[in-house]
């Protein structure tokens, strides 16, 4: 009854600044993840799982360590790619309506960025595979160009982890985490020397 | 005000100016009850000639004192900008159909290196052949 009623009550949401309580009660606790090594278990996941990544980047190494000034990538080659995923923790009723989708910082000529494909379904999914400078012709999605994260691919969310089956388009697991977000850069011959502009990937939620 | 008698309201108080329960009631002319603090006021931002209340809630009369005291936790929680337990927040979200979004990002980045082409390596070679033969030459 009340909550008919008050979503009705435009001066009510004004006054609590719904824009603020994005932030001031934003309860749910993300964290950036990513998967490396030999693919183990089934399904499959990294033997290492790095947490608490501030950044994740494309280099000639699979690991979370190394500079990527020092792995540079061979002009013409692929990096390894990045299994990178979310973890939400702390409490939320549920986790749905995920994107992803590099959304600024212009890559150079010669560089191309792989993405996942949206996941729209729990058997479509990415499934890790040991990370290889091989291109990986299941990262369909070309996410060179960044674009608006409302453009971006669905990312579906479940328990365990993101190799985990059972991902949907929501998930009210208390630890919930993404479906794997792989991305690999991709270059050619023509590819400029030094280190590739910066970019961001983004990934879009909502909680409630 | 009979409603705001009626109503619970304990422990109020105006986050923004800090004064105890200054707080009033009434219902208005669309039956909805509206609470504000009555210690200060300041300017209108549509109208900068008027004043308004420093807070107001306003939401449905017949609210039950359970509903109302949620809301009024939750606004008081809220104006001291402070996360507080998350059965607020969970009330919150419940009572007003709130689906918050939010956006993670995640700088990335590479080195690319370019070998230098063969043939440059060929011709530097060939370079140092022909000048190492020229300084090799008898000079009988």
């Amino acid at each position: 009854m009340l909550n008919t009623q008050l979503k009705n009550v435009v001066s009510l949401k004004s006054c609590l600044g719904l824009g603020k309580i994005d932030r001031l009660y934003h309860a749910a606790t993300f964290d950036w993840q990513s998967d490396h090594g030999a693919a183990t278990g089934s399904p499959a996941k990294g033997t290492t799982r790095s947490t608490g990544r501030t950044e994740v980047n494309w280099k000639n190494i699979d690991d979370s360590t190394t500079a990527y000034s020092a792995s540079p990538i061979s002009g013409g080659n692929n990096s390894f790619e990045i299994w990178m995923f979310g973890k939400f923790t702390g409490t939320f009723n549920q986790i749905l309506a995920g994107k992803f989708a590099h959304t600024s910082g212009t890559l150079g000529t010669g560089l191309t960025l792989k993405g996942p494909a949206a996941t729209t379904g729990d058997g479509d999914r990415p499934l890790y595979t040991t990370p290889s400078t091989t291109a990986n012709s299941t990262l369909t999605t070309d996410m060179t160009t960044a674009i608006a994260i409302g453009s971006g691919v669905a990312v579906f969310f479940g328990a365990t982890g993101p190799e985990a089956t059972g991902k949907a388009a929501s998930s009210t697991n208390a630890t919930t985490y993404s479906n794997y977000l792989p991305t690999q850069l991709q270059t050619t011959t023509g590819a400029a020397a030094g280190d590739t502009a910066t970019v961001t990937n983004t990934l879009q939620y909502q909680e409630n | 005000m009979p409603e705001e008698q009626q109503l619970p309201l304990k422990d109020i108080y105006c986050t923004k100016c800090g004064e105890e329960t200054p707080h009033a009631g009434s219902v208005d002319d669309n039956g909805e009850f509206v609470f504000h603090c009555t210690a200060k006021a300041e300017p209108d931002p549509k109208d900068e000639t008027k004043e308004v209340a420093h807070h107001f809630i306003k939401f449905p009369a017949d609210v039950t004192p359970e509903e109302f005291q949620a809301l009024v936790d939750i606004h008081h929680f809220h104006n001291e900008g402070q996360v507080q337990a998350s059965v607020q927040q969970d009330k919150l979200r419940a009572l007003l159909g709130v689906s918050l979004q939010n956006v993670e990002t995640i700088p990335s980045a590479g080195t690319v290196e370019v070998a230098q082409p063969q043939i440059s390596e060929e011709l530097k070679n060939s370079q140092e052949q022909v000048v190492d033969t020229t300084t090799e030459q008898p000079t009988s």
